[in-house]
């Protein structure tokens, strides 16, 4: 540059024209060939390039304030769409804090897809700043997990990871990015569009020694899983229950599988199921476990579960097959077809049929409580007929969300978002989150607690910042109420770390979020309330004071069999 | 204790025998002895002598358990045990 030079200083220093060319470029290229519209993330160091490659990019980043929160509310977007949902955060404390929320769609089988940055290949292995082996703590969580270190095969690579997490049984996929990798020009080749694998239709050829077995069933019951509605045979389910009148019971995830009004249906087994549940799977002589995986929560004691019935097991997943259970027939494949071309005779159940429909009337929850405290189950109960079928609720972990599932209606499974095989306290908000976003006219309610919602209260902010009107119920008990109830009952009453007597004053909180937020002392407050929360156009949170000695009944004990059942 | 003896065909993928001696040991099992061929054609070979921590653990779920896993090709069990399939490839997304 010569002295006499009038050009501007900023034409001297101004970077030379970026590539669009990078690694990070072809991330961003590749998410939206898919054909993904939103992702939530956070940035940091090793991550930079591709939030560089983000702006002006057709996708929507969602940016939470915690990346646990990031994973959550992928998953729950991910169970609304039966496609992946994406998460992405930068390299070591970013990766780290998104594990939670990867082990959670683990457990409950749900398709994601994590990018996380890493440092530079060339220190990978050197304890570099912000290095963590995030590939390695992935392993036990992921469905499947990639390290990128060519940028040509970033287009080929993430989409294998959808490929993988939304094919037979749907899990989280991780694929680590170095920062290297994200920065190089990359001229991958023209990768084919995503190949859309047919339904396999496929099923073990067993239904004909199914069919005898049932035949020759005096007390025969359905125990639906969450694989129903994975396995997309929700309406398959249905069309069997309507032509066998079997009597019906679900796990936690296969809520909503069933019609909720069919008289057949027994409603949740398990540890806080129903009275008529656990008995009539008691005292059956044939368990058909249709996606249900012998989950210690449901069965009690595993010797004492169904003791006198066979089992017919229906599962996607062969490996889910008699891993806990040992099972007379066994039919792995397309549970749809299965349950179609399932020729289930001549039935003579009647009997049994009405000893299960007179304990349900028998064992019919009654809502009326004492005095004026807002009882929860009846506020649940209300707030989920006043929704209708346009409901969702997205639960946190503990008392309030055995409520939801024994006391609200659920006519599709992806009305009920919970937090089942983990059971993670700090889904329900981030969950909300996600779950508004994508059913922006569905009535997205989040149901937390006092305990739980601190887990990821932070979140607030971000349904403030993108004016998401999900509604949050919390339920104060001012304690950690389900670890009191086994304090109360299994620890003799030797109550150690559950008293929250110091919480905020929630309403307060929210507010100094910009979030609308109103206190709910007393049963009479209760239809407006509710009212209120559902016609809310923006985030809200009502701030709910229950009975902090109320308690989830029936319930269980650790270790007993299901019949064991405590009661109120 | 019982021992079984597992062999798989293994993908020479990055991770991939962590990810397998990894979900050995965390379904319940120890591993008594390991041995892994040198790679041909992108595969090696891999025998592992198992052992059940506890009773309730079975070979037959474990091995299909590890045939999950997309880096093995192949399961050489032993002669009773019955891996079926792999888990239908059928995909979650809506068909459009
Ligand atoms: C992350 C996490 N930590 C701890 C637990 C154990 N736990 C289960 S329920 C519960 C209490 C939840 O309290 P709150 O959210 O107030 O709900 P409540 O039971 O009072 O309805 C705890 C601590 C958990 N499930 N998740």
């Amino acid at each position: 540059m010569t002295a006499q030079s009038t050009a501007p200083i900023i034409a001297d220093t101004a970077p030379a024209p970026r590539s669009i060319n990078t690694g990070a470029h072809w991330v961003v290229r590749t998410l939206e060939q898919i054909g993904v519209t939103r992702i939530f993330g956070y940035p940091g160091g090793s991550i930079m390039p591709v939030y560089d490659a983000l702006v002006g990019s057709r996708l929507q980043h969602i940016l939470v304030r915690h990346e646990q929160a990031a994973a959550f509310a992928a998953d729950a977007q991910a169970r609304l769409t039966g496609t992946a949902g994406v998460c992405l955060a930068t390299s070591g404390p970013g990766a780290t804090n998104l594990l939670t929320g990867i082990a959670n769609a683990y457990m409950d089988s749900v398709p994601m897809v994590i990018l996380t940055g890493q440092v530079p290949t060339s220190v990978m292995g050197t304890d570099a700043f912000q290095e963590i082996d995030i590939f390695g703590m992935s392993l036990p969580v992921c469905k499947h997990s990639i390290i990128v270190r060519d940028p040509d095969r970033i287009p080929e690579l993430i989409r294998q990871a959808f490929q993988i997490a939304e094919t037979g049984r749907p899990g989280p996929v991780l694929v680590d990015l170095p920062k290297d990798i994200l920065q190089a020009e990359a001229h991958p080749p023209i990768s084919p569009s995503r190949p859309k694998p047919g339904p396999s239709r496929s099923i073990s050829p067993r239904l004909d020694a199914a069919t005898a077995l049932l035949a020759s069933s005096k007390r025969p019951v359905l125990y639906i899983g969450g694989g129903v509605a994975l396995g997309g045979a929700v309406d398959a389910l249905r069309d069997f229950m309507s032509r066998t009148g079997i009597p019906a019971v679900a796990t936690l995830k296969g809520l909503g599988c069933s019609h909720p009004d069919a008289q057949n249906f027994m409603g949740m087994l398990g540890m806080h199921g129903s009275r008529e549940a656990n008995m009539a799977v008691q005292e059956s002589d044939l368990l058909i476990c249709c996606g249900a995986r012998f989950d210690d929560r449901a069965t009690g004691r595993p010797d004492g579960f169904a003791p006198s019935a066979k089992i017919i097991h229906m599962d996607a997943d062969s490996a889910e097959i008699g891993k806990l259970r040992t099972v007379d027939i066994a039919v792995h494949g397309n549970l749809a077809a299965a349950l179609y071309a399932f020729d289930t005779g001549y039935l003579d159940i009647s009997d049994w049929r009405d000893i299960c429909l007179q304990r349900k009337r028998e064992h019919a929850f009654d809502y009326d409580a004492p005095g004026n405290g807002i009882f929860a189950p009846a506020m649940l109960r209300q707030l989920s007929e006043a929704a209708g079928d346009d409901f969702i609720a997205t639960c946190d972990v503990g008392q309030h969300q055995m409520w939801v599932a024994q006391h609200c209606r659920f006519n599709t499974p992806e009305a009920h978002l919970t937090s089942a095989g983990l059971g993670a306290m700090g889904y329900g908000l981030p969950a909300g989150i996600g779950a508004t976003l994508q059913c922006p006219n569905k009535k997205v309610v989040t149901i937390t607690g006092d305990g739980s919602i601190m887990m990821n209260i932070q979140e607030l902010a971000t349904a403030r910042r993108y004016n998401i009107p999900v509604r949050i119920l919390l339920l104060d008990n001012s304690s950690l109420g389900l670890v009191r109830q086994w304090q109360e009952h299994f620890f003799e009453e030797n109550y150690s770390e559950i008293d929250l007597y110091d919480n905020p004053d929630f309403a307060d909180v929210a507010r100094a979020f910009g979030v609308e937020a109103f206190t709910v002392h007393s049963r009479d407050q209760v239809p407006d309330a509710i009212e209120r929360l559902l016609n809310a156009t923006g985030p809200i949170l009502a701030h709910v004071l229950i009975n902090p000695r109320e308690n989830v009944w029936p319930l269980v004990p650790p270790g007993k069999s299901n019949t064991e059942m405590m009661e109120n | 204790m019982n021992t079984n003896l597992l062999s798989v065909s293994l993908a020479e993928n990055e991770g991939a025998l962590t990810r397998l001696i990894g979900l050995v040991e965390r379904r319940g099992f120890s591993i008594n002895a390991l041995d892994k061929s040198a790679p041909t054609g992108g595969e090696s070979r891999i025998t592992m002598e198992v052992c059940a921590r506890e009773d309730a653990r079975r070979i037959d779920i474990l091995a299909r358990q590890v045939s999950r896993l997309l880096d093995v090709n192949t399961i050489f069990a032993p002669q009773d045990i019955h891996v079926s399939e792999p888990t239908g490839r059928q995909s979650c997304r809506p068909q459009s």
